[in-house]
């Protein structure tokens, strides 16, 4: 099932029940479930002997032919041992202290060294906008809503890259859908990975399918200030950011519908 | 001398102890390893995936509330599993992602029915019960566990029609469940 801006209804949460407990729907299913089932109690209480059982299939998983190499541990204690390189202030999302990876392989424009926080980037994002003085790419955004969602603008804050694409927020599913088109490769190693930005805090939102040039994350926009993509080590990404954003979208802007 | 809880081990991890995440480690790598080995088919990348696993554990200890029936087996399992099963799916080219860890809230506010049966213990009972379902839901629910794949590509593979699958999967379950609820009937 994949039909991100259809009216979705208790019954399909129903059909979608086994597939979210085992972990096979798709990123946007995925986050519509989760937000279905914060308020549907009959979820809910279908839900609980299902996670029992997920509780348990890990179990039934067959004795590998193979032992795990004892090296595991000791990489585990190296890194647990490693200094807190998170910043002393808080408020402040540490950024790298040397060039992106992205700005390594493609960008060395972008290479600064300093610190901002991200409610500067929501509010940067806001008076250009105001200004009209905006590089965004703004998207063809009337009437649409009801059948694809709001648009919301984006922008990428290197002019190099010339890819395009579109921000939709679907209100009813409270999930953003992130589509971009001719998205160069992250570098090896390396993945862009989705935030949502509340004040100075960002929020993780998911890893971009670089192939199909997507991502999807789920929340709800009146808590937001600005959606944002990061290059961040991979496969999984970070708990928080540790490079400046490449593309930002501020979610409370005149542009969108 | 009684184990210590994960619970407690949980609140030592969070007080950066490390022979506490040693424990939690000595405790549940070797079913972790076996998870993400059986998903991926491979060593060194299933190692990966419990190492970080773990380092996550230790990462986000701080932020484990026991008293929100805090399921510290499950919790890492379930991140165990979905980064296997990520791997899994960025290997053959479909839909990556990530499970953000508070979105795991839905999994983790539900206790431990199993913790206070040993791994060992558990192991041979839903092996035991896996076994007793009918071959074709337990082939969909190792499918759809082990391999990640969704319903119509589970059908595609056993060239089934896709209600077949829902039904098997949901009645494997559902069976599933009834059995791992009785096990003094097993």
């Amino acid at each position: 099932m994949n039909e991100p801006s259809a009216a979705r209804t208790h019954q399909d949460a129903e059909e979608l029940l086994e597939d979210y407990v085992l972990g096979t729907l798709s990123d946007t299913d995925r986050a519509w479930m989760e937000s279905h089932l914060q308020t549907c109690k009959i979820c809910q209480e279908e839900l609980a002997p299902l996670i029992g059982v997920m509780q348990a299939l890990p179990f039934a998983a067959p004795e590998p032919d193979i032992q795990m190499n004892d090296a595991v541990w000791g990489r585990i204690e190296q890194n647990i041992s490693r200094p807190d390189t998170v910043a002393e202030d808080s408020s402040f999302i540490p950024l790298k202290t040397g060039p992106s990876p992205l700005e390594e392989a493609h960008q060395p424009s972008l290479t600064r060294r300093m610190r901002i926080p991200w409610s500067a980037v929501a509010a940067l994002m806001l008076l250009s906008l105001i200004g009209g003085i905006l590089l965004a790419q703004v998207l063809p955004s009337f009437g649409e809503e009801d059948i694809q969602g709001q648009q919301i603008a984006i922008r990428f804050t290197d002019p190099d890259i010339t890819a395009t694409g579109e921000l939709r927020y679907l209100p009813d599913e409270q999930v953003f859908v992130l589509s971009i088109d001719n998205m160069p490769a992250a570098p090896a190693g390396y993945v862009y990975q989705a935030w949502l930005i509340k004040g100075d805090s960002p929020v993780p939102a998911g890893v971009m399918n670089v192939n199909q040039g997507e991502v999807a994350s789920t929340g709800d926009r009146s808590q937001f200030d600005a959606f944002a993509i990061t290059v961040e080590p991979g496969p999984f990404g970070n708990e928080a950011p540790t490079s400046d954003p490449i593309l930002v979208a501020p979610l409370h802007d005149a542009n969108t519908t | 001398m009684t184990e210590p809880s994960d619970s407690v081990l949980m609140q030592r991890i969070a007080s950066h102890n490390t022979d506490a995440l040693r424990a939690l480690y000595d405790r549940y790598g070797r079913v972790a390893f076996a998870l993400a080995y059986r998903v991926l088919g491979e060593a060194s990348a299933a190692e990966e995936i419990v190492q970080d696993a773990f380092e996550t554990v230790w990462n986000k200890a701080e932020g484990f509330d026991p008293g929100k029936g805090g399921n510290v087996r499950g919790w890492l399992l379930t991140i165990v599993h979905r980064r296997a099963i990520d791997c899994r799916r960025r290997e053959y080219d479909r839909t990556p992602g990530i499970l953000p860890l508070d979105t795991m809230e839905n999994m983790l506010s539900v206790p431990d029915v199993w913790k206070d049966v040993s791994a060992h213990l558990l192991t041979e009972h839903v092996r035991s019960a896996m076994y007793r379902l009918p071959e074709d839901q337990r082939r969909a629910i190792e499918l759809a566990y082990f391999e990640g794949l969704s319903h119509g590509e589970i059908a595609a593979r056993e060239e089934t029609p896709l209600g077949t699958v829902k039904s098997r999967l949901r009645l494997g379950l559902r069976k599933l469940s009834d059995m791992l609820d009785t096990p003094e009937q097993s």
